[in-house]
C-alpha cells in the first residue's frame, strides 16, 4: 500500500490528475451555481478561486515541462529539438488570437459599459428623484397637517376617551393607523383600517426624544410591504392630561396613493439599478478583465500543455526510432518499436520493423557467408601454410594480397607479413630476390596468363634456383584482377637429382672397374712369378718395377673404387641415443697421435644433447672434415678449430682450418664428387660428408673466413 | 487551548483586520435559563461602502456569537453558536436607510447611515440558554462579501476598504451574576 502511494506520489502525471480533479470542483461549482443567483453568489468566489488554482497548477505544470526540456536539451536527447520547436510553434500560434481577443473584448466591453452611462441620463433621473421628493414632501406636508389637527382636537377630549375618539379620527382621514403612545413611549390606544393586518407600530426611541421637546416627526419611509408611508408623530399637548406636564404623543401612517406609490417605487427602482450599475460600472470592468484574463491563461497553458503532450507523443516514435537505430548500428537487431497509432508514425514504425526484421535475416545470412568465408579461408591459410612451395597473390598495383609461410621460407625474409606491402618490398628486404621480383613485375605488366620460369639467386655463398610459376586472375573470377606466383627452390631437387645421377655414376664405375681390377692384379702378380729370375738382371728389374707399379696402381684404383661404392650404396643406418662429443674427442686423440703437427682447437657444448646417430658413419664425416682440413693446409702449422653448441633443437658443428679456403669457382658445387682443388683428390670426402649430414637429417654449408674455411653442420637434437 | 487558537484565528484574521470596525465589548444579561448577549461594535463605514449603500446596493452584515468550553491541548468545544445576518438597504425618495433583520424578517427605517450603525453595532441580543460548560464566548462581525452582486465580489476580494471584518472577540462568560456591561 506504500509502494503504491508512494508510485502514486511520483507519478509525473500527479500534476494532471490534480489538475483534472480541479477543473471537475469547477464544472461541479458551475453546475451548483447556475440554480439560481443566491447559489452563483454562494459560489461564484470559489468557483474563481478553483480556476486560479488551475491557472497555479496548470503554471507549475509547464514550468516542470520546461526544466525537463532544457536538461532534455542539455543531455542532446533525440526529439528534443523536435518538441521544443512544437512547444514554441503551438504557444506562437495560440498567443496571437488570445492576444488579439484579449485586447477586443476589453475594448468592447469598457466601450459597451461607458455606452450605458451619460450625463442625460443621470439628470433625466435624478430629476424625476427630485419629483418624486417634491411630492412625497407634499404628502408629508399635508399628512402633518392632519396629524397636527387631530392631535389638536385629541388634546380636547378627556384622556380616558382619546381611545374612542381615535375611532372616529380614523375614519375621517385618510391613515391606516394612528396610535397614542405616552411620553415615555408607553402604546396606550392603536387603531387601525385592517385590524387583520394589524402590527403594533414601534416608535422609535429618537422620535420619543424629539417628542418630548416639542418637535413633530413627518417622514415617508418604506411600509412593512415594501410601499411606501407617511408617518407623522405630534405631540398632544392637553391640559386635561392625567399627567401634568407629559403629553401624550399620536402617530399616524399614512399611506401614499397606489398610483403615486407604485410610480415612485418604480422610479426609485430604476434609480437604485442605474446608481448600482453605475457604481459598479469600473468593478464590471475589472471582473470582466479577470475571468477573461483567468479564461484566456488557461487556454494559452492548455494549448502548451497540450503542446507538449502532442510532442511528446510525435516525437516518442522518433526518439524510439532513433535509439533502435543505435541499436542497429550496435548489432542489435531484435528491437522491435511498438506500433501505438494507425496514422503515419504507425506506418513509419511498422516500416521501421520490417526493416529491422529484414535487416536481421540479412545480417544472420552475412553473418553466415561470413562466417563460412573465414573457414574457407582459414582452411584455405592452413592449406597454405603446409605447401612447401611458396604462393604469392598479388594485385594489378602490385600489392601483395596473399602469402603463406613457405614463401619467407623459399625467400629466406623475416617473419614480417607481406601482405598489402607492394612487391618492391621483398627486392627491399632481400635484394638478391630481385630477379625474381623483375620477373614478376614484367609478367604481371605483360598480363601473361601463365608462365613458367627459373630463376637463379645468388646470395653470398650459395646460388639457388627457383622454379616460378604464374598465373593471371581475371577481373571476372576476382575483383581488380590480379597474379597469382608459385614458387619451389629447385636447387635441392637439382641437387638431388645430380646425386641421384651421381650415385648411378659411382655404382657403375664401381661395378665395371672394381671387376677386372682383381684379374689385372692377379695378372701382374702371376706374371712377376712366372717370369721373376728367368730374365736377365736388368729385364728382371723392369719385370719388377712393372709389376710393382700395376698393383699399386690396382690398390689405388681399388681404393677409389670403394670410396665411389660408400657414395652409391651406403651401408645401412644403426643409429644409436649418445653424445657427439666423445666421437670428436676420440678423433683429435686418435689424429693428435698420428699426426702430431696438427694443432687442434676443440670448443665442445656442455651440456652435450643427447642425438641419434651412426657412430661409424658419424666418425667417417669427422675423418673426412679433418682430413680435408689438414689437406687444405699447404705449409706451417696445421690449426683446426671443432666447436659444438646447442641452438634450440638442433646441435651445430663447426670445424674451421687455416688452410687455402674453397676456391670461389668450386663453393657452389664443393659437395659434388670430383669438386676438389688437392692433387690426388677423389672429390669424394664432402659429397659423403653431406650425404652422412642428410642421412642423419641435418644440413651442411661451407663458407670461407679470413685465412681459410669453415664448414658447418647442423644437426637435430633427439 | 485558548490562547493558541486565539493566536491561530489572529493570524489568519491578520491580513483582513480594518480599522473600520472594533469591537468595544459585550453586554451579558441572566434572565432564568436564558443568557442573553448583546456585543457591542463600532462600525464605521469606508467611502466605498457607503457610496455602494446610497446607490442601491444592499450591504449584508453577520454577527456571530460562539459559546465555548476550553480544552486543553486540543481544539476548544463549541457548545452553542447563533448567527444574526442583518441587510443595510438605502431609500432615495425617503433618504432612509433600513436595517433588516432577516433572522426575525424586522425592519428598521434610520434618518441617517451612523444612527443605523450605531443601533445595529450595539443593539442585537443572543439568546442562550445558559450552558454551565461554556466557559467563555467568542463573537465577531463582518461584511459578507459573498453577499455582494457576483460583478463586485472579485474585485472586492482583496480591497481593505471592504474588509470590514473582526477577528473573533474572545470574552469570558459571568453566569452568575446580574446584568452587567463589560468593556
Amino acid at each position: 500500500m506504500k509502494k503504491r502511494l508512494q508510485s502514486f506520489l511520483m507519478n509525473k502525471n500527479l500534476p494532471i490528475f490534480v489538475l483534472v480533479f480541479t477543473l471537475l470542483v469547477a464544472l461541479y461549482l458551475l453546475g451548483t451555481a447556475v440554480q439560481g443567483e443566491e447559489h452563483f453568489n454562494r459560489i461564484y468566489i470559489w468557483l474563481f478561486a478553483a480556476s486560479v488554482l488551475a491557472v497555479v497548477i496548470l503554471i507549475l505544470i509547464i514550468i516542470q515541462r520546461i526544466v525537463w526540456l532544457v536538461i532534455k536539451r542539455r543531455n542532446k536527447e533525440p526529439g528534443i529539438q523536435l518538441t521544443t520547436r512544437m512547444v514554441l510553434m503551438f504557444t506562437g500560434l495560440s498567443l496571437p488570437p488570445v492576444i488579439v481577443l484579449y485586447l477586443f473584448a476589453t475594448m468592447l466591453v469598457n466601450q459597451y459599459v461607458d455606452s450605458w452611462f451619460d450625463v442625460a441620463t443621470d439628470e433625466a433621473l435624478n430629476d424625476a428623484i427630485s419629483l418624486g421628493n417634491i411630492f412625497l414632501d407634499t404628502q408629508t406636508n399635508t399628512h402633518l397637517n392632519t396629524g397636527r389637527d387631530m392631535a389638536a382636537e385629541l388634546a380636547e377630549v378627556d384622556p380616558l376617551n382619546q381611545g374612542i375618539y381615535l375611532d372616529r379620527l380614523l375614519d375621517n382621514s385618510k391613515a391606516n393607523s394612528l396610535t397614542i403612545y405616552s411620553a415615555d413611549g408607553l402604546l396606550l390606544f392603536s387603531n387601525s383600517l385592517d385590524p387583520l393586518k394589524f402590527v403594533s407600530p414601534n416608535l422609535p426611541q429618537s422620535t420619543i426624544t424629539e417628542l418630548n421637546n416639542n418637535r413633530i416627526l413627518a417622514r415617508v419611509e418604506p411600509s412593512a410591504d415594501e410601499g411606501l408611508q407617511v408617518r407623522v408623530a405630534v405631540p398632544i399637548s392637553s391640559n386635561r392630561s392625567i399627567n401634568i406636564g407629559q403629553n401624550r404623543i399620536l402617530q399616524g401612517l399614512f399611506p401614499i396613493p397606489e398610483e403615486y406609490e407604485s410610480l415612485a417605487i418604480n422610479i426609485e427602482t430604476q434609480y437604485h439599478e442605474y446608481n448600482k450599475q453605475n457604481f459598479q460600472r469600473q468593478q464590471l470592468k475589472s471582473t470582466f478583465m479577470i475571468i477573461l484574463s483567468i479564461v484566456l491563461l488557461i487556454s494559452v497553458l492548455l494549448a502548451m500543455l497540450r503542446a507538449f503532450s502532442s510532442a511528446r507523443r510525435l516525437v516518442e516514435p522518433i526518439k524510439m526510432l532513433s535509439e533502435a537505430t543505435d541499436a542497429i548500428t550496435r548489432g542489435n537487431f531484435s528491437r522491435v518499436i511498438p506500433v501505438a497509432s494507425n496514422d503515419e508514425l504507425g506506418l513509419l514504425v511498422e516500416s521501421f520493423n520490417s526493416m529491422s526484421t529484414q535487416i536481421a535475416t540479412s545480417s544472420a545470412l552475412a553473418h553466415r557467408a561470413q562466417s563460412e568465408a573465414e573457414n574457407q579461408r582459414a582452411y584455405l591459410e592452413s592449406v597454405m601454410s603446409h605447401l612447401t612451395s611458396g604462393v604469392i597473390s598479388i594485385d594489378n598495383d602490385f600489392l601483395i594480397r596473399l602469402s603463406n609461410e613457405a614463401t619467407h621460407k623459399i625467400l629466406h625474409l623475416s617473419d614480417r607479413s607481406l601482405i598489402n606491402q607492394n612487391i618492391d618490398f621483398i627486392a627491399m628486404k632481400n635484394p638478391t630476390l630481385s630477379p625474381l621480383v623483375d620477373l614478376i613485375k614484367q609478367k604481371v605488366a605483360d598480363k601473361t596468363q601463365y608462365w613458367q620460369q627459373e630463376v637463379l639467386i645468388a646470395e653470398d655463398s650459395l646460388r639457388r634456383i627457383l622454379l616460378v610459376r604464374g598465373s593471371q586472375i581475371s577481373e571476372a573470377e576476382m575483383e581488380g584482377g590480379g597474379h597469382v606466383i608459385v614458387f619451389d627452390d629447385q636447387t635441392i631437387i637439382n641437387q638431388a637429382q645430380r646425386d641421384a645421377a651421381w650415385s648411378e655414376v659411382a655404382r657403375r664405375l664401381a661395378h665395371e672397374v672394381k671387376n677386372p681390377l682383381t684379374p689385372i692384379q692377379l695378372s701382374a702378380e702371376r706374371m712377376h712369378m712366372r717370369f721373376s729370375g728367368k730374365l736377365s738382371q736388368e729385364e728382371d728389374e723392369i719385370l719388377d718395377r712393372a709389376t710393382q707399379t700395376i698393383v699399386s696402381q690396382v690398390e689405388n684404383l681399388k681404393t677409389l673404387v670403394n670410396a665411389f661404392s660408400d657414395y652409391a650404396k651406403p651401408p645401412e643406418l644403426k643409429k644409436e641415443l649418445g653424445g657427439f662429443n666423445p666421437l670428436i674427442n676420440e678423433m683429435v686423440d686418435l689424429y693428435s697421435l698420428s699426426h702430431p703437427g696438427i694443432i687442434f682447437n676443440v670448443q665442445l657444448a656442455d651440456p652435450e644433447p643427447q642425438m641419434l646417430l651412426d657412430r661409424g658413419r658419424i666418425r667417417q664425416l669427422l675423418t673426412n672434415l679433418i682430413k680435408n682440413a689438414q689437406e687444405s693446409v699447404d705449409q706451417g702449422d696445421i690449426r683446426i678449430d671443432i666447436s659444438t653448441e646447442t641452438t634450440g633443437e638442433q646441435m651445430i658443428l663447426t670445424v674451421k682450418d687455416n688452410g687455402h679456403g674453397f676456391a670461389p669457382n668450386i663453393i657452389d658445387h664443393v659437395f659434388e664428387p670430383y669438386e676438389t682443388t688437392k692433387k690426388g683428390g677423389s672429390g669424394l670426402g664432402l659429397a659423403i660428408v653431406k650425404k652422412i649430414v642428410e642421412e642423419h637429417g641435418g644440413s651442411i654449408r661451407v663458407d670461407n673466413h679470413q685465412h681459410g674455411a669453415v664448414i658447418t653442420i647442423h644437426l637435430p637434437v633427439a | 487551548m485558548r490562547r493558541p487558537s486565539t493566536i491561530a484565528v489572529l493570524l489568519l484574521a491578520w491580513a483582513w483586520v480594518t480599522a473600520a470596525t472594533e469591537f468595544t465589548g459585550v453586554d451579558q444579561q441572566r434572565l432564568g435559563p436564558e443568557l442573553l448577549i448583546t456585543p457591542q461594535f463600532d462600525i464605521q463605514l469606508s467611502d466605498k461602502v457607503t457610496q455602494a449603500i446610497q446607490s442601491g446596493i444592499v450591504i449584508t452584515f453577520v454577527m456571530q456569537v460562539q459559546l465555548k468550553q476550553s480544552v486543553d491541548w486540543w481544539l476548544d468545544r463549541q457548545i452553542d453558536h447563533k448567527i444574526q445576518t442583518m441587510q443595510v438597504r438605502y431609500f432615495s425618495l425617503s433618504s432612509q436607510y433600513q436595517l433588516h433583520n432577516r433572522n426575525t424578517n424586522t425592519k428598521q427605517s434610520f434618518a441617517n447611515l451612523n444612527g443605523l450603525l450605531a443601533h445595529m453595532g450595539g443593539a442585537t441580543t443572543f439568546s442562550f440558554q445558559a450552558e454551565p460548560a461554556a466557559d467563555y464566548l467568542q463573537t465577531r462581525l463582518f461584511l459578507d462579501k459573498q453577499a455582494l452582486p457576483s460583478i463586485m465580489q472579485l474585485p472586492n476580494v482583496f480591497d481593505p476598504d471592504w474588509n470590514l471584518n473582526t477577528d473573533w472577540q474572545v470574552h469570558p462568560l459571568n453566569l452568575t451574576t446580574d446584568p452587567e456591561t463589560s468593556p
